[in-house]
């Protein structure tokens, strides 16, 4: 099938409004001064709001090249979102597609069922997934919820809440910002750089609750669950 | 022979508001049936008591609700309210438990207690997008709130495709001004 190439030509930084029904969308963003749009049946047409509006019709995957900065809005039904490069703020949502973004200046990710990866986020990071399990490596104020699904983040430097009907929580934080997480089933772990003194308020109604860290007021850590040990723990 | 008359239809324009609280199987499975149908009971309570007089509640769905509101307004206040009732039932009780909701505006048709209809149907797609605690509302509903949506924050997601709908729906997360 042919593949078609489409050149916009962009005035600084753009913003994109990306859609896709089943297909792969990836996009970069690199050292460039157009949008370069590439994919099978697909448009791209700046909008009355000046915003760059991409779609691609039915399974046919989408691979968009912007400017580094530019903000990325993408939905896609079932397709998979790969977002590269150096974007500025990413909101992407896929009923049932995985959500991967390399880096972004803040983030709203969404996926039903599909797995949610981020690696780094400078400012506030949202993930939002039904069953999908979300692993964010860096990240400023985080905000995640699942309803089944595992949740990690491996270093937040910002405050934390995690939301999880089940799943397993892993938490890096800073040692100086809050952490809260609300969990119905599911082990809690949240490390700590090993000096912090948190202000540990644990609550577990079957499981064991266990700081390590001495007492002190560096940063609040709630940890709230039914059934599951929660463990406050000093960084390696 | 005469064809019978069809029957009256009655359009409403209002906002259409689904709930649904997550994780009421695990809910459920950990605290029983009788602490289910209790949450159910305080659920209902905490609507009925927050409920402006022109809403209605149109139907329950499981745990969750369909609620019509002939102002967007009035349907945001009512939904950040309860989504504070929740926060403080949390704040008391180790099991947490969210509402997420998700708000339409538009056009539906009545079908004797019941409402049908595309916008209706838009609602309970957008409710699936929500996280718990969270309010999602479509550019139609943004639209019908209009001068007064500085009360409020709202936070783009962008473009959703949602199964069934013909075409992508741009949704925002709205909490009170000034909220994380």
């Amino acid at each position: 099938m042919q593949r078609d190439h489409i050149s916009v030509r962009v005035d600084g930084t753009p913003s994109l409004r990306v859609i896709s029904q089943s297909g792969k969308v990836v996009v970069l963003a690199e050292d460039r001064d157009d949008v370069l749009v590439s994919g099978t049946r697909v448009s791209a047409e700046v909008g009355a709001d000046g915003v760059v509006g991409i779609s691609g019709s039915g399974s046919g995957n989408i691979e968009v090249r912007c400017p580094a900065g530019s903000c990325v809005a993408i939905g896609t039904s079932s397709g998979s979102i790969e977002v590269r490069g150096d974007p500025g703020d990413v909101r992407a949502t896929s009923a049932s597609g995985a959500v991967t973004v390399e880096s972004a200046r803040r983030a709203d990710l969404r996926s039903e069922t599909g797995r949610v990866k981020v690696g780094c986020c400078g400012d506030n990071c949202r993930v939002q997934t039904t069953s999908g399990s979300v692993e964010v490596e860096r990240s400023a104020a985080t905000e995640v919820s699942t309803a089944s699904g595992a949740v990690t983040v491996g270093r937040a430097e910002g405050r934390m809440r995690v939301r999880t009907a089940s799943g397993r929580v892993e938490l890096g934080g800073s040692g100086r910002d809050d952490i809260t997480v609300q969990t119905m089933s599911g082990r809690v772990t949240v490390k700590l750089p090993p000096e912090t003194r948190p202000a540990a308020r644990l609550r577990s109604m079957t499981g064991r609750e266990h700081c390590e860290l001495p007492d002190g007021a560096d940063c609040l850590v709630a940890v709230q669950t039914m059934q599951g040990a929660i463990d406050v723990v000093g960084m390696e | 022979m005469t064809a019978a008359a069809p029957p009256a239809v009655e359009v409403l324009r209002g906002a259409v508001l689904f709930t649904d609280i997550v994780g009421f199987t695990e809910f459920t499975a950990l605290r029983g049936d009788l602490e289910a149908l209790a949450l159910l009971s305080r659920q209902e309570e905490i609507v009925r008591a927050s409920l402006p007089g022109s809403a209605r509640v149109v139907k329950e769905l499981g745990d969750g609700l369909l609620l019509w509101f002939p102002d967007a307004c009035a349907a945001l206040d009512f939904a950040l309210e309860l989504q504070d009732r929740y926060d403080q039932e949390n704040a008391t009780d180790v099991m947490p438990i969210w509402v997420r909701m998700g708000m339409h505006w538009g056009t539906q048709t009545r079908r004797r207690d019941d409402i049908v209809g595309h916008d209706v149907n838009v609602a309970s797609r957008i409710v699936n997008h929500a996280g718990p605690g969270e309010i999602l509302l479509s550019d139609a509903t943004l639209a019908a709130i209009g001068t007064s949506a500085g009360s409020y924050q709202f936070d783009e997601l962008g473009p959703v495709v949602m199964k069934g709908i013909p075409a992508p729906v741009r949704l925002y997360r709205a909490t009170r001004a000034g909220a994380w």
